[in-house]
């Protein structure tokens, strides 16, 4: 009896008064249990909060990978032509690398000597990647130039070519004689320009040739320029293709202003029209 | 009138219920209310008196007088009624006279004898 209590509710209409008496220890009980279920209730909502969050932390997330993604897929689509580029660029570094071993070939026949550290495509050197290929190929065409520059080109003189190489009438009498050169006719005083990169070798007479001009140059050739009027080189001076060496006249065995010119080689006049002339 | 208008605010009708007859008591004497509300289940024989509210329940049973300041009837009165305000619900019965300032009678209450209003103070 001591340790119950009645709890009544008494309505104030027409309804009977509710009684009920309980244990105390089981109302204790029944609250502790309540208040158990508060706690519970509130570590629930706190869970869902935190799932909430959470939930809202994981979507941003998500969101912020999509994008990230989105923006990998772009980039991959950019790499992916970039690669094509690349392969093209391959293809055409092939091309340009068959193209430069074509011309060394050619200069080779021509004899032409090239610095032979390690040329296009040879045994001795094997490029490990592109840029390695690319930055060697261009050495390999700085040399060409260089190499080509050091070659007879073109004409050294604006002017009508008035007797070839070969066999020729004699121009001052009969019978007939081999012109080791090309006469190309121009007024006296026309500028006479260096074929090619090269060395002076000779300045000055030269028994039949008159004021005559000898350049050395690095591909082997030498080059001869005769008849001259006036000689604005010094031997020993390094001259460039294009630069001028003299002027035109008609010193030595000559009919009149004109330039003789020769190519060289191993001591042997060749034909010059074969490097006035590119075939 | 200053006085019964004091008491008025200081008795309110819809004070918590505080005293319970239960159902099957039965009281043979006048009964004296406390403060608050008093709710009859049981059965009272004699007056009942005092400056509080009085709800008779649908067993309650009062045989006597009732003088209180608010009356609400849902069991049986047989007596003479003085109150401020009284109200008869549906299933009670009143027989006897009732003086009375307000009185509320609601559809299915039985009263029997003469009412007599007393007039003088506003309708609370």
């Amino acid at each position: 009896m001591k340790d119950r209590i009645t709890i009544s509710i008494v309505w104030h209409d027409h309804r009977k008064p509710i009684l009920f008496s309980v244990r105390v220890s089981a109302l204790k009980k029944l609250a502790l249990f309540l208040s158990f279920l508060a706690f519970a209730w509130f570590l629930l909502q706190l869970w869902s909060l935190w799932n909430f969050m959470e939930k809202r932390k994981l979507l941003a997330e998500r969101e912020e990978v999509n994008q990230k993604v989105n923006h990998l897929n772009i980039e991959r689509l950019r790499l992916e032509e970039d690669r094509e580029k690349i392969n093209n660029s391959k293809e055409k570094l092939k091309e340009l690398t068959s193209r430069i071993q074509a011309i060394e070939e050619y200069l080779r026949k021509r004899g032409i000597k090239l610095e032979n550290k390690g040329s296009v495509g040879g045994a001795t050197y094997t490029p490990t990647n592109d840029a390695e290929h690319l930055s060697f190929l261009i050495q390999r065409s700085d040399v060409l130039y260089n190499s080509l520059r050091t070659l007879p080109t073109g004409y050294p003189l604006e002017g009508k070519l008035t007797s070839s190489y070969g066999w020729r009438k004699n121009p001052f009498g009969k019978g007939y004689e081999f012109h080791t050169g090309m006469d190309i006719e121009a007024p006296a005083g026309s500028p006479v320009k260096a074929t090619a990169d090269g060395i002076v070798i000779h300045t000055g007479r030269l028994h039949l040739y008159g004021e005559t001009v000898i350049i050395a140059h690095a591909s082997g050739y030498k080059t001869l320029y005769a008849h001259l009027s006036r000689i604005e080189v010094k031997e020993g001076d390094r001259v460039l293709a294009g630069q001028i060496i003299g002027r035109v006249g008609s010193t030595g065995r000559s009919t009149g202003p004109h330039l003789h010119y020769e190519v060289i080689k191993d001591e042997k006049a060749v034909n010059p029209e074969e490097f006035v002339f590119w075939r | 009138m200053f006085g019964r208008k004091v008491q008025q605010d200081k008795v309110p009708s819809n004070a918590e219920v505080n005293t319970i007859i239960g159902e099957a008591c039965q009281i043979e004497g006048n009964f004296k209310l406390g403060a608050g509300t008093t709710r009859l289940e049981g059965t009272i024989n004699g007056d009942i008196s005092g400056d509080a509210s009085l709800i008779v329940g649908k067993d309650g049973r009062v045989y006597g007088n009732i003088n209180v300041e608010h009356l609400f009837v849902y069991g049986h009165v047989k007596g003479n009624i003085k109150a401020r305000t009284v109200e008869l619900y549906n299933g009670s019965v009143v027989e006897g006279d009732i003086t009375v300032e307000v009185l509320f009678i609601e559809k299915g209450s039985i009263f029997n004898g003469q009412s007599v209003m007393k007039r003088g103070t506003e309708a609370p």
